[in-house]
């Protein structure tokens, strides 16, 4: 029994080890799929699957999510994630959640799509008598320090826009 | 004795030489309390982030998961037939989350509360997948390997009803063991992968995350006109990183770089606003590595009392040598 729970650590070790290096992301790819599926749903178990930035090359770039609600008295509400999606949520781990969230929104277009329905029905049941509700996702590429320093402006990218109107 | 024999001899005993079981007791108390924290921060926004109208509701956050995770849509599913609501399970679920965690914490039939733990913190993870960050991935690893190791054999009720053998055992130094070369693989991949960055060597990835307003706390914009500090920090972050499966195995090393990572993740939590994630990573190498820190700390004390001792003798004999010469 010894010796069963020791080669199933080590090979635990291995595995994570191959995880965490990206050695299995691309192992048998179309000749070994069962491999590469097998290791993939033991890492998805503990999520070793993860691979660690901690504020990695991706995490320098910003999105900023826009929402522009339109009421049937004309007036205007906008919320906007710049302001840390205060307006949501009641403290700051949860507002870090969604730095997360923008990353996935920015990255797949059908995950735009639905997030945005979701969104835009959240919005909808909340805010009573909107008529209209903009959703709109921006990039943002600040300056290097050096640009920063000759005064140069961060650049600023829509990546998707849609609205939903209510008839 | 050959090297080979010898490196096998000292590798054996790395494994498997028994270890007090008192760190993997503090290792629990201090994640389940980590956990049950988590969970209190959450309440406030539970429904709006777990409801079935959420900000993204449930056929959409279930639609986004693999096949084979489990949503909590589909938890739901199996006790839908006694008719509480979809909101009402919803609330039900993060009590029994909280019941569960308080279990493991107080070392209750700590390996059942171990598996419902994390079982539950895996569906929690599942049913937000958009929103899970880091915090979560470092929970759910320490939950995964809880499941396993002899959590209950120190500073838990099991122990103390004597239901658990709380003697030295390999089961501790294996578990131990694992899970510190895990952090290990971690932090050497993390500081690697930083490493490769040319952003990381100029500066220019620290100062964007410290400028974006996504971890903003303080005005950083400043700092563009002093990138030596930038780079200073960010060869710091990537030397700490990379170097941590290393010092971490020297005792002469061990306790400056547990207080480099602690001080690095204060620096993460303090000015990106990233607390609970800071906290975590500090406690997993608490965990980790402060038992063995520790027993560093007191090997030196008692070797400079030694010392100073030993000095005083000297000291004494080279003032009772006149009194001879004499």
């Amino acid at each position: 029994m010894k010796k069963i729970i020791y080669i199933a650590s080590f090979i635990h070790l291995i595995i994570v080890s191959l995880a965490i290096f990206h050695v299995i992301d691309g192992v048998g790819k179309g000749r070994r799929p069962l491999i590469e599926k097998s290791a993939s749903f033991y890492c998805s178990i503990n999520y070793s699957l993860w691979h660690f930035g901690f504020i990695s090359h991706d995490d320098v770039r910003s999105n900023e999510l826009e929402l522009i609600i339109y009421n049937i008295n004309g007036s205007v509400t906008k919320y906007s994630t710049l302001d840390g999606f205060k307006f949501f949520v009641s403290n700051n781990d949860l507002k870090n959640r969604f730095y997360g969230f923008k990353i996935t929104n920015a990255a797949d277009v059908l995950i735009q799509d639905l997030c945005a329905r979701s969104v835009a029905t959240r919005m909808m049941n909340l805010h009573a008598g909107t008529t209209r509700v903009s959703y709109t996702i921006r990039s943002i590429i600040y300056p290097t320090m050096e640009g920063y320093s000759k005064n140069e402006p961060m650049k600023t990218q829509t990546v998707y826009t849609t609205d939903f109107i209510l008839h | 004795m050959s090297i080979v024999k010898s490196s096998w001899i000292s590798l054996h005993r790395f494994f498997t030489f028994p270890l007090p079981p008192a760190s993997l007791g503090i290792f629990r108390i201090l994640i389940a309390s980590f956990t049950i924290l988590q969970a209190f921060l959450w309440y406030p926004d539970w429904l709006s982030f777990f409801g079935p109208d959420a900000l993204v509701q449930w056929e959409i956050s279930n639609a986004l998961v693999p096949e084979m995770s489990i949503h909590i849509s589909r938890l739901y599913q199996l006790f839908a037939f006694s008719g509480i609501s979809e909101t009402q399970f919803v609330i039900i679920f993060f009590w029994i989350y909280v019941f569960v965690a308080l279990g493991l914490l107080i070392g209750w039939h700590t390996r059942s509360f171990a598996i419902l733990t994390w079982f539950w913190h895996y569906v929690i993870m599942c049913s937000i997948d958009i929103y899970v960050y880091g915090v979560d991935i470092f929970l759910q690893i320490a939950l995964f390997y809880f499941m396993f190791m002899p959590i209950n054999k120190a500073l838990s009720l099991d122990a103390f009803r004597k239901s658990v053998n709380k003697n030295p055992s390999w089961t501790v130094t294996l578990s131990m063991r694992v899970f510190q070369i895990h952090l290990c693989l971690i932090y050497l991949s993390s500081g690697y992968e930083k490493m490769l960055s040319p952003g990381w060597w100029n500066g220019n990835t620290l100062w964007r995350s410290l400028v974006q307003p996504d971890f903003n706390q303080f005005s950083f914009e400043w700092l563009a006109n002093y990138p030596w500090i930038v780079i200073t920090l960010s060869c710091f972050t990537m030397f700490i990183e990379a170097g941590y499966c290393i010092a971490m195995w020297i005792p002469r090393m061990r306790v400056f770089w547990l207080a480099a990572i602690i001080l690095l993740h204060s620096g993460i939590a303090v000015f990106l606003g990233l607390w609970l994630f800071g906290l975590i990573m500090i406690l997993l190498s608490v965990s980790a590595f402060g038992y063995d820190a520790l027993l560093d700390i007191r090997h030196w004390y008692k070797k400079r009392k030694l010392r100073r001792t030993n000095s005083m003798q000297f000291q004494t004999i080279d003032g009772a040598h006149p009194i001879i010469m004499g």
